[in-house]
């Protein structure tokens, strides 16, 4: 009979699993939660955590006023909604923390597979396991300790109204951190109390054993012994107890001496606790930074020329975050107002965190050495093939090898020195307009402008728009459109276009041409926004 | 006067590797100089011209016969103090001759341009630039890359206006170059004055006189077709050509 109620229940739990698995809006809903409950990165966790945050403050402030006030009725009320919160909070974080059909799924599947029967009990097991892990985890105890307080028939559970504020180190992620950090040093502190509990009641015995008897005394009991070592030992020494006897004086030197040694080692492991996390915390508050931007920019390397990739990108309002090795570098980074993290850009794991999965768009390896550049270019190219990455190439042989570890563009300085030197040499007066161009100092600049979608110039010759009197030269443009002209003529392809160099005055505009201007940056801007405020141009006006 | 451009390279290292593997293609005279034996074996390995020599020793950097013998000296060491020291021998040797530098650091470069070099060329700033563009401005990359960079046919070009021409007292942004050519003229360096490009976008009340330079960007046949007509129009009026180092 029981075997067979077994069974059938098996039988229930495994269709209900199937049912689950294949349900899109149950796994919609637990995902929603799971965010809201436990990921760290989504951005309503932030909400949630907040508005808990004030609700615990609340409820805690009217248990509080409750000790000795009497509070109106929807002061009540609030209360009962907010144990409501809490213990709907609680139930969600116990459905969420594991997934119950997952596991019994595992198990059916086996059974399928290998043809033997289901085994139940270790499914059962499993179960309760991954449960009772999460119930018997410390946030999970101090969440429910924190419901208790509304239970108001027994007075000393009024005591864990301190949970409750304990709770809040859930919704903070410093305070987590902090907690954490304190945690790691476990070892220490045992050391301490051990240490402090020898002397303690080493203390509290000799005073004790001294002090007693004596006629005056203070020591009525040996919990006065402890209480008084323990206000001495902590050097605050309230003298509500001295001790009479030159021996008793003797054993508050000996515990005023071993107290300071507490007070400062206790002291140096909380800072060395906070010296080891805080770039790690500064790490934290970055990443925050980051989920709030959207493809972005990231550089690896913080070098001169990450430097100036970085100081370029961010004048032209690009986001970006930089990843580099060197603390000092990192900290000069920070100075030029850039998002940087302190750490090595060939783990995959930082790589990770830093967004290279989700909303980066392009990532930079800049570093002095190739080795470092291949090893983050192909990593970045193994988590997401739509990344665009630029690498530097510092020796000629790394060219190659970059471009075959993922990187789309391969930028090699020697090579443009090269290059710009070798123009130097031949023409020296072009040579300065060529180096104007490129390193973008000048004043005058070759710009792209794009025609904006339905724009009156389509289908006018590009000598309409008197490019001349608008103190502009045109270079080229860009457009769609395959034409007669042979490579001679100075025409070539250009990703999934064509570029035309100086085409002539009765080249027709047509839709997503983008013009390649040369010409002073106030008077190209000028000229960007009368186009893009679709004004039709004067000498349009004119012409109709 | 000498048939080839001489020029003088100091510090065979990474950067100058590439340099004189670009200079190479040009018809010019090129000596490696650099004073460990290892890099001076790499050159000769490479076929370069080369001399040992100490540059921090003024004898030594004589023998070099500066003045007379070399046009361009590229200053290429890694290390900017010695780029700095370079010039200053340099400069102190022959003060009219062209030096070409790099720096590694923003605060060389004002450094060098104080020791007398005639170019600074700042390695890390140009690399960083250049890959900022890439994400800001990808097009403009492209199309440098298809034009300056050589890949497509397209050159810039230097040419001297001479005594017979036509272009004489029009104003810079007068000359409409590309009705004949496919041109476009960029600019006018004066040949008086401190040679500074006048762009072809300012009305600038300059007109162009014999011996100004027009600075053009067009495929390498148009290049070659206007200066062949500019040559005639010299020796129609029986006057020799004028004189144009490149191609």
């Amino acid at each position: 009979m029981r075997h067979r109620l077994l069974k059938w229940f098996m039988d229930r739990l495994v269709r209900w699993s199937l049912y689950l698995d294949g349900n899109p809006r149950y796994q919609r809903v637990k995902r929603f939660c799971r965010d809201l409950l436990e990921n760290e990165r989504a951005p309503q966790k932030r909400y949630f955590d907040l508005f808990m945050i004030v609700l615990v403050l609340a409820s805690v402030a009217v248990l509080i006023n409750d000790v000795a006030y009497v509070l109106p009725d929807w002061v009540e009320d609030f209360e009962y909604f907010a144990v409501s919160v809490f213990i709907i909070e609680y139930l969600a974080r116990f459905w969420v923390s594991s997934d119950i059909h997952r596991v019994v799924l595992e198990e059916y599947e086996r059974s399928r597979l290998l043809e033997v029967p289901m085994r139940n009990g270790v499914v059962i097991r499993r179960l309760l396991r991954d449960k009772w892990s999460y119930v018997r985890s410390p946030a999970a105890i101090i969440d429910l300790l924190a419901i208790l307080p509304s239970y108001r028939s027994i007075r000393l559970l009024r005591i864990f109204l301190l949970f409750r504020l304990f709770k809040i180190f859930r919704y903070s992620r410093s305070a987590s951190a902090m907690a954490q950090m304190l945690a790691e040093k476990r070892f220490e502190f045992y050391t301490l109390a051990i240490f402090m509990s020898f002397v303690l009641l080493g203390a509290s015995s000799a005073v004790y054993v001294f002090e007693a008897d004596t006629e005056d005394t203070a020591f009525h009991s040996f919990f006065d012994a402890i209480y008084w070592s323990f206000v001495t030992l902590s050097t605050v020494g309230y003298g509500d107890i001295t001790p009479h006897t030159p021996e008793g004086r003797i054993v508050t030197m000996v515990l005023i001496l071993s107290g300071i040694g507490v007070l400062s080692f206790a002291t140096s492991i909380v800072v060395s606790a906070f010296q080891e996390r805080l770039p790690e915390l500064r790490q934290r508050r970055v990443l925050s930074e980051l989920d709030r931007l959207h493809q972005y920019t990231v550089v690896c390397g913080y070098g001169r020329v990450g430097e100036v990739v970085a100081d370029q990108l961010a004048r032209s309002g690009t986001p970006l975050v930089i990843i580099e090795k060197d603390p000092e570098r990192v900290q000069d980074a920070a100075r030029r107002g850039h998002l940087a993290i302190l750490g090595n850009a060939e783990s995959d794991e930082l790589l990770r965190d830093v967004g290279l999965e989700g909303p980066v768009r392009n990532v930079l390896c800049v570093m002095g050495d190739d080795v470092a550049n291949v090893f983050v270019t192909i990593s970045a190219r193994q988590m997401n093939r739509r990344l665009r990455i630029i690498a530097r190439a510092n020796g000629k042989q790394a060219v190659d090898k970059l471009k075959l570890a993922g990187a789309d563009y391969v930028v090699a300085p020697f090579e443009i020195v090269g290059l710009v030197a070798s123009e130097y040499v031949g023409k020296p007066v072009a040579f300065d307009a060529i180096h104007g161009i490129l390193s973008g100092g000048n004043d005058v600049q070759l710009e792209t402008i794009p025609l904006p979608a339905g724009s009156p110039l389509f289908g006018e010759p590009i000598g309409r728009l008197a490019l001349r009197q608008r103190k502009l030269l045109l270079f080229g443009i860009i457009t769609g459109l395959q034409a007669e002209l042979s490579p001679e003529t100075g025409y070539f392809a250009l990703a999934d276009r064509h570029f035309y160099f100086n085409p002539p005055s009765f080249f027709t505009l047509r839709e997503k041409d983008i013009l390649v201007v040369v010409g002073h940056r106030d008077d190209l801007r000028d000229f960007q926004r009368t186009i893009k405020n679709g004004k039709p141009l004067p000498e349009l006006e004119a012409a109709t | 006067m000498k048939a080839k451009t001489s020029i003088a390279l100091f510090g065979y290292h990474r950067t100058a590797v590439e340099v004189a593997s670009y200079l190479r293609s040009g018809d010019y005279r090129l000596i490696i100089i650099d004073d460990d034996e290892d890099n001076l074996a790499k050159a000769r390995y490479a076929g370069f011209e080369t001399a040992r020599l100490d540059f921090r020793n003024d004898s030594e950097l004589k023998k070099l016969n500066l003045h007379k013998d070399i046009d361009v000296v590229f200053c290429l060491f890694p290390d900017d103090a010695d780029n700095v020291f370079l010039t200053i021998s340099i400069k102190g040797l022959a003060p009219d001759l062209r030096i070409f530098t790099i720096a590694h650091s923003a605060l060389a470069v004002p450094k060098l341009i104080a020791a007398g070099a005639s170019k600074v060329v700042d390695t890390h700033d140009i690399t960083g630039r250049r890959i900022s563009d890439m994400i800001n401005r990808p097009m403009i990359t492209d199309i440098l890359d298809n034009t300056l960079f050589g890949q497509a046919d397209l050159g810039i070009a230097e040419i001297r206006v001479c005594e017979a021409s036509t272009l004489r007292g029009k104003r810079v942004n007068e000359i409409e170059l590309g009705e004949h050519y496919n041109l476009i003229l960029i600019g006018v360096v004066p040949h008086e004055g401190n040679a500074e490009l006048i762009y072809a976008v300012d009305l600038h009340p300059h007109r162009i006189d014999t011996g100004d330079v027009l600075v053009v960007i067009g495929p390498h046949t148009e290049i070659k077709r206007l200066r062949k007509d500019l040559a005639e129009q010299a020796e129609q009026v029986n006057e020799p050509a004028a004189p144009s180092s490149d191609h």
